[in-house]
């Protein structure tokens, strides 16, 4: 047979025709392996778990979603704080040393993470809350998934508004990046009162809509929580009938108690205990540690000197002489919060609840650790899975003996110092010391404010509510420290924001 | 991008070199526009060899070497580290009997070796060609070491003068075992030389000098090997209806299968591994991981030519369309306490309670249509245009289409009757073209918001809920970024062929440049970067070529060529956005480079460092205009840093431009002498003009970290006089960490 060349031509026209008609969904290939908003059915309450995980956030070095909770939240409350010192050797993390020393600028790397940490947090909560308002779940639940979410949003501009003052206030969701870089709420500052408004709106709503802690789950945002919180956030307004108000609702709710043994509170046993109001959750997952990145490991023991032993961290956030010199003579709490190195020529060491022995000063790097941070290696005394750098420790955010002191000072400062004694007792009591003895509203006032200190010492409190009652710099510069009022209160702002924003943020004044 | 036989890869590491017959490199915007986008940064085309009409024929080759690490940067000893580390850290350190040099006790003299056999022959209806080749390379570190096996047949068959058919097959297998490069250098740049590395089968410890890992043993207590196995094909059918007309359809594929398996040994910081123990260099528990990716990638190009003569017209049209399809798909596995025999390294062996497994994929299409016409009167006046249509997957349906022209002409004047009378040129040509190429070299995910899972949290403890975050944004209208270029060049042979050349002048604008833009953290964006169509560049520049060929006696020539490059690139738009801050180096958020309007891309940004303070009076006289101190916290020794914007104190607006990583020039030169069937040949190259930031050196990581010899030298001390290398114990960070003009040198190769 005679091949008809033609035959072939049309098969080849027939070809590049083929590969024509098909053009339109051969190249429309959906991204594979990664779920988008629209495939995801559980998407509105998985984002608010999400939002929950934003708590974790702790990448103090530039890494993905910046810090929350890590290093650089820890610096800029305790180690700024005369509760602490940077720790570890001297060389070690310069930057830290400057928020130690207040020689911090604007390009500081753990400042920077705290802005992006945050950010990044309060974005995952706009997210959440834009995903549920068009979610088909039930209102009850809708409601109370916002609640927590507004609830986790309230507290990063909280945290937010004591780092820096003045912050771009952020609540929807960007469209593009091209929204992202020109609308002027992503590049200015608002004013601490508009920033107060969203977090008392937020906070609010959370009261309205949550229920009391013994319905709302272990771990999970309740109505109680962010009574306390919102009641916080009036302290720093001195706004005293509110605080008295709510603390007073968190006191009658019969929710809370404090726990009998100080010492239990910051450790495994004592996670999400009666005193518990709001506390970072930890446990497993995917065969691994899920926590707080790096909490324990920044602040365990660390080896020096001589060595010699597998040491526990990179110690960090050391509790200053200073502190140690503030425990009244048997305070229980001291021996809980303090890990004292064995300085003795006898080298016993010291020898933690989890039997762990630290070696005597001469082969530890520092002198005092910080043991609220404490987490153990033994598996058979704490759940550990071998991850140091997710050690579960839950870091306890919120504590009823902070509202027990938060009433107490309110209601001196209403005048009615009978309540104020009555609450601020039951914590000396706890911590075996007598009743005050403090009488005058000037006298109680500085006794709650130093007990305030002690109770909640390395608990990131310390140095906000120096710079709310307007003590940082007389008490920062009577510990040494180079303390520039009218400066040091805020942290700078970060200069790559600056840059990134044209200019049109504005920078803290002395910075 | 490369084309093997037809095929498109990106990766020709396993292609037996033996096997190439020809290699040819397009640049020109009219030769690269058949490729389209994915010859947007030049085409490399490969030919392998095919078997040719005639009795079989076999062929042997076979070549062995040594490489040796060219230069290394000399680090102190001991004697210089005590002394230095005595300053920084004022507590004497005695430089005892050990000096090691850590480079040396992981590095090595690698063997490699290559041999290659092959079979050719065939006859007029078919043809054959096979090859086999065997390929072994030492890396320069111990523990390094690649080999490679591959086998290829090309095959063709004339079944009558109309059709043709032929096929292209290749399979190699590649071993790697891979050293743990990047601990270990990082360890042997900062690991103390007092410490001696291993001795009686039990390690230095270099730990004792602030947590620095032994860099031997960072090698020696893993093994990470990798196995590839890897199709590389096609086939096409050629079909000639008449003489004038030839369509082809050609279909290759790319098939590779890698398989990784990383084992950890354990050891313990006690004696039994370590000569002291101590430390937080060990591995409590051993762990295994594998991993397995498989791409597979195909296209099919249908071409039809019509090729005609008319007199002194020549015109030849190519229509057709080309389609291609990759995909990826990876999975690990993982798990602890796997046993050390390696016959049990695999994942049932270890403690199943501590399992995790991972996995991925991706996928993207394209399709082209393309038209082109060549039109050529009397071999002198060359014309060429061609358009093409490219659709990639990568953008949204509404951009997801480019138009790419490119026209071209070349006048051939040697051939014009007038140069008749002259003798000097042989071949004297000019051309010209213009033309635009798209790219879509962006992640498949660039346009579609995805959502992050297993953002977990533990409610109450124990085992934590999965949940997700949008943590990117995204440009929902990225679309293509074009690159248009035009070209001007002459070429030449002349002198009986002895003399060639070509000078070449080009302009490359790139417009929409896909690339990642930073955005204010405030935006939510995780790693505050989004991939958008930003900014516009531009290089230009000139070729040139030169080649010269002499005999000495008939069975002894040589030649001599040269080669240079110059090249100017500067950014000419940044699409309103901000300038483009990158290149953060090591432990802090800071960006070493920005890339600006006017600048080279990737402009180093830095910190100028006027020298070193050499004592108290220079700090103290170091006052800005209004008689403010700059530096009022500094000590002698410090680094002295200019107030570039005269306000008095050192910060991120005192930064200057200093250079780019992009050199101004490059140039080769080749010399070759060819005695009967033997050839010697040797090659230069370089580039010049270049500046490169040593990041290593712009901060230490640890106070008791080694130094490099120099810097041990030329540091600072009191009574040491002018030196431009800081104090020791001048805090070893300056401020802004990366910001340290001092880390820039020239860099040139050669």
């Amino acid at each position: 047979m005679k091949r008809n060349p033609f035959l072939y031509i049309s098969t080849g026209f027939a070809a590049l025709f083929l590969t024509a008609s098909c053009q339109k969904s051969f190249l429309d290939v959906p991204v594979q392996g990664q779920a988008t908003t629209a495939t995801d059915p559980n998407l509105a309450i998985n984002l608010v778990t999400g939002v929950y995980n934003s708590l974790y956030n702790s990448e103090a070095f530039g890494g993905d979603g910046g810090d929350v909770h890590g290093i650089s939240f820890i610096a800029a409350t305790n180690i700024i704080s005369d509760d602490a010192d940077k720790g570890s050797f001297d060389g070690d993390q310069p930057s830290l040393k400057d928020i130690d020393n207040f020689t911090t600028t604007p390009t500081n790397n753990f400042v920077a993470a705290l802005w992006n940490g945050y950010y990044s947090g309060i974005s995952r909560a706009n997210q959440a809350l834009a995903a549920l308002e068009t979610a088909s779940i039930d209102a009850a639940t809708k409601t109370r998934l916002i609640g927590e979410v507004r609830f986790i949003r309230g507290y990063y501009y909280f945290n937010l508004v004591r780092f820096f003052g003045k912050v771009p206030k952020v609540v929807r969701v960007p469209k593009d990046a091209q929204d992202a870089n020109t609308d002027p709420a992503f590049q200015t500052r608002a004013p601490v009162d508009t920033i107060y408004t969203v977090i008392t709106q937020d906070l609010q709503y959370a009261i309205n809509n949550l229920p009391l802690r013994a319905q709302a789950g272990v771990g999970h945002a309740n109505k109680g929580a962010a009574q306390a919180l919102l009641a916080k956030t009036y302290l720093y307004r001195k706004n005293w009938q509110q605080v008295q108000a709510l603390t007073q609702e968190v006191i009658n709710s019969g929710q809370y108690a404090l726990v009998p043994d100080y010492t239990t509170i910051w450790r495994y046993v004592g996670n999400n205990s009666s005193e518990s109001i709001f506390e970072t959750q930890s446990g497993t997952f995917n065969n691994g540690d899920i926590a707080v990145g790096g909490y324990a490991t920044w602040q365990g023991p660390r080896v020096g000197g001589k060595g010699g032993w597998t040491d526990l961290g990179f110690g960090f956030d050391t509790p200053s002489q200073n502190l140690v010199n503030a425990y009244e003579a048997g305070d229980k709490r001291r021996a809980s919060t303090v890990i004292t190195i064995d300085t003795s020529p006898k080298h016993v060491g010291t020898v933690l609840y989890d039997g762990f022995r630290i070696p005597s000063a001469d082969s530890v790097q520092n002198l005092y650790y910080n043991y609220k941070a404490y987490a153990s290696e033994n598996p058979s005394i704490e759940p550990y899975l071998g991850n140091r750098d997710k050690k579960q420790k839950n870091v306890r955010l919120l504590r009823y003996a902070d509202v027990l002191l938060m009433n107490a000072e309110a209601n001196n400062e209403l005048g009615q110092s009978g309540t104020a004694i009555t609450y601020l007792n039951q914590i000396r009591t706890r911590a075996g010391l007598p009743a005050t003895k403090a009488a005058s509203q000037a006298d109680l006032r500085t006794a709650i404010w130093q007990e305030r200190r002690i109770e909640l010492a390395m608990e990131h409190d310390r140095f906000f509510d120096l710079v709310r009652t307007g003590r940082a710099a007389q008490v920062m510069q009577a510990a040494g420290k180079n303390f520039v009022a009218g400066k040091n209160e805020l942290l700078p702002v970060p200069s790559l924001q600056i840059q990134l924003s044209g200019g049109q943020l504005d920078q803290n004044p002395g910075y | 991008m490369f084309v093997v036989d037809g095929v498109l890869t990106d990766d020709i590491s396993n292609i037996n070199t033996a096997d190439i017959v020809n290699v040819d490199v397009l640049k020109d915007a009219s030769a690269t526009a058949i490729y389209g986008s994915r010859g947007a940064n030049g085409v490399v085309i490969i030919t392998t060899k095919r078997g040719t009409v005639g009795k079989m024929t076999v062929n042997y080759s076979g070549n062995a070497g040594f490489r040796m690490p060219s230069y290394l940067v000399p680090m102190a000893n001991s004697t210089e580290y005590a002394n230095y580390i005595s300053a920084a850290t004022g507590n004497v350190v005695s430089p005892g009997t050990t000096s090691t040099d850590w480079y040396k006790q992981i590095l090595r003299n690698g063997f490699q070796q290559n041999h290659g056999i092959s079979i050719n022959g065939g006859t007029d209806k078919s043809t054959y060609f096979l090859s086999a080749g065997y390929y072994t390379d030492q890396g320069l570190v111990i523990d390094n070491q690649y080999k490679r096996f591959s086998i290829r047949a090309n095959n063709d068959f004339t079944f009558n003068k109309y059709v043709k058919v032929g096929i292209s097959a290749s399979y190699a297998n590649g071993d790697n075992q891979i050293a743990n490069l990047g601990t270990a250098y990082n360890d042997a740049y900062r690991a103390a030389p007092l410490i001696q590395s291993k001795a009686n089968g039990k390690y230095g410890n270099t730990s004792v000098y602030q947590n620095v890992g032994n860099p031997l043993l960072d090698i020696e207590k893993n093994n990470n090997h990798a196995t590839d196995n890897r199709l590389l094909g096609s086939a096409y059918l050629e079909i000639k209806p008449v003489d004038w007309i030839t369509y082809r359809t050609n279909i290759g594929g790319d098939w590779v299968n890698l398989n990784t398996r990383e084992y950890n040994y354990q050891f313990n910081n006690d004696t039994t591994t370590f000569i002291n123990p101590g430390g937080n260099q060990r591995n409590p528990n051993s762990n295994l991981k594998f991993i397995n990716t498989r791409t597979f990638h195909w296209t099919w190009d249908n071409l039809i030519t019509f090729n005609k003569k008319f007199d002194k017209h020549a015109v030849t049209v190519l229509v057709g369309t080309t389609a291609e399809k990759y995909t990826l798909t990876s999975f690990t596995a993982f798990r602890k306490d796997v046993p050390a025999a390696q016959n049990l390294w695999y994942i049932n062996t270890g403690n199943a309670n501590t399992s995790t497994n991972d996995g991925s994929g991706d996928q993207y299409n394209r399709n082209s249509y393309i038209g082109r016409v060549n039109y050529n009167y009397n071999d002198r006046y060359l014309f060429t245009a061609t358009i093409r249509a490219d659709g990639s997957s990568r953008f949204p349906a509404q951009n997801r289409w480019g138009y790419f022209p490119s026209v071209g002409a070349g006048w051939v004047i040697s051939n014009e009757s007038f140069m008749a009378i002259q003798q000097v040129f042989d071949m004297l040509k000019v051309r010209a073209s213009w033309g635009k190429v798209g790219n879509d070299r962006i992640p498949t995910d660039a346009y579609t918001v995805t959502v992050a899972p297993n953002l977990a949290y533990p409610f109450g403890g124990g085992i934590a809920t999965p949940g997700s975050a949008i943590t990117q944004i995204k440009d929902p209208n990225v679309k293509w970024e074009t690159t248009e270029e035009a070209d001007l060049g002459v070429e030449f042979t002349a002198l009986n062929g002895k003399l060639t050349g070509e000078v070449n002048y080009y302009n490359k604008k790139s417009r929409d440049l896909l690339i990642n833009v930073k955005v204010p953290s405030v935006s939510g964006d995780a790693d505050g970067v989004v991939l958008t169509n930003a900014a516009s560049i531009q290089n230009q520049g000139f070729e040139f070529t030169l080649n010269w060929r002499g005999k000495i006696t008939n069975d002894l020539s040589y030649r001599v060529g040269g080669n240079a490059t110059l090249n100017q690139n500067k950014v000419i738009g940044l699409n309103g956005g901000q300038p483009i801050l990158d290149g953060g180096v090591g432990a802090n958020q800071q960006y070493t480079t920005r890339t600006d309007n006017g600048q080279p891309v990737g402009s180093f940004y830095v910190l100028q460092v006027l020298g070193v303070f050499q004592n108290a009076d220079e700090i103290a006289n170091y006052k800005s205009t209004t008689g403010q101190l700059i530096q009022p916290s500094a000590n002698a020794g410090d680094f002295k840093y200019q107030d570039t914007n005269g306000d008095g104190k050192i910060d991120d607006n005192d930064r200057v431009f200093a250079g780019s990583y992009q050199p101004k020039a490059y140039f080769g030169l080749n010399l070759g002498l060819t005695y009967k069937s033997f050839d010697l040949s040797v090659d230069f190259y370089g580039n010049v003009g270049n500046q490169i930031y040593n990041g290593k050196r712009a901060f230490r990581q640890s106070a008791l970290d080694n130094v490099e010899k120099s810097v041990a030298y030329k540091r600072w001390s009191a009574g040491s006089g002018i030196q431009t290398e800081p104090a020791a114990n001048s805090g070893n960070l300056p401020l802004p960490p990366t910001s340290l003009n001092r880390a820039i040198s020239l860099g040139s190769t050669t």
